[in-house]
């Protein structure tokens, strides 16, 4: 039984050694000093300048980042959520009656998701497109004279 | 009786010549009209043009700070988080955390320069990765609601 306990012990001894051995392997030796990689990720973030409101008469939207801290190959993407199924957002008078709806119009670059309003990349807290509302007017059942407003729900991401 | 035809005749003669003379006069303004010059550069009307607008001032903006991950703790509703209204926003911020498009907490109305650390899940959470999003409502201290935001992020559920 002792020889037994003793063969035991011995092969969990050796085996210890042999994973001490394994893990020296990740490490550099070089004059009696180690080195070995540590790696720390710093989450991407950022802080986006969305308008209160989108007036219809405000002429060009270009989005701008309070700040942006994001790695190389992230681009943040700020879309419009609310569209209905032709790409239109609601605008509603002043006197809360009235309504009249208006295409989101972008310019800049392409290669971006649909109804996407906003992008940014690298250190640049300018958008890389800018959006307006287009001309035209659609289901609008009367032109009451006045100001048409709408609020948009933006939908902010992270991607590639 | 010769003279009294006489004068019944001339009375016709006299007649007939202002009738012929009030003729001339109307014939003549007519031809004047049509002497008119018509403009070329006038085109047919087809109801009216969209024309150039007046600009007007874009509004107050409202910064939505944004992350690409979170990391919870499995098995338990206390949560650390950094869900905060930027100091210099002139909005309150009502937020919403969809975990997997299922709501799992709500903020009340919360002021400028105030957030949460801690947060109590509705639900815990157990390992594994989700998707997260946290709907961000903005109003104005009236109650008028402003443009609001989703900010998407990867949730990551780790061991205690």
């Amino acid at each position: 039984m002792k020889k037994l306990i003793s063969l035991i012990l011995a092969t969990i001894l050796l085996l210890s050694i042999s994973c001490v051995t394994a893990h020296a392997e990740d490490s550099q030796v070089y004059e009696g000093s180690a080195s070995t990689t540590i790696t720390y990720r710093v989450q991407s973030s950022y802080c986006i300048l969305i308008p209160e409101y989108i007036d219809a008469d405000c002429g060009q939207y270009t989005f701008q980042a309070d700040y942006l801290n994001v790695a190389n190959g992230e681009r943040v993407f700020v879309v419009v959520s609310n569209v209905d199924e032709n790409g239109r957002i609601l605008f509603t008078h002043d006197n809360g009656e009235n309504t009249l709806k208006k295409n989101i119009v972008t310019s800049g670059d392409t290669d971006v998701p649909q109804y996407c309003v906003g992008c940014f990349y690298g250190e640049d807290t300018n958008s890389k497109i800018s959006f307006c509302v287009g001309e035209e007017n659609y289901e609008a059942d009367y032109l009451k004279a006045g100001n048409y407003s709408a609020t948009v729900e933006f939908s902010v991401y992270l991607g590639n | 009786m010769k003279s009294k035809k006489l004068i019944i005749v001339l009375i016709i003669i006299i007649i007939l010549l202002l009738i012929f003379g009030a003729a001339e006069v109307l014939r003549t303004h007519r031809t004047d009209n049509e002497s008119l010059i018509k403009d070329d550069n006038a085109t047919p009307w087809n109801g009216e043009q969209s024309l150039p607008r007046a600009a007007r001032a874009q509004g107050d903006v409202i910064a939505i700070p944004g992350f690409d991950e979170l990391v919870f703790i499995e098995r338990q509703k206390e949560q650390a988080v950094n869900f905060y209204n930027p100091e210099g926003n002139d909005c309150l911020f009502l937020m919403t955390l969809f975990v997997n498009e299922k709501q799992v907490w709500k903020s009340g109305y919360v002021a400028p320069g105030n957030g949460y650390y801690q947060i109590e899940l509705a639900d815990e959470l157990s390992k594994g990765q989700y998707s997260g999003v946290l709907r961000i409502q903005c109003f104005k201290s009236d109650g008028s609601e402003l443009n609001s935001a989703k900010v998407n992020f990867n949730l990551i559920v780790i061991e205690r």
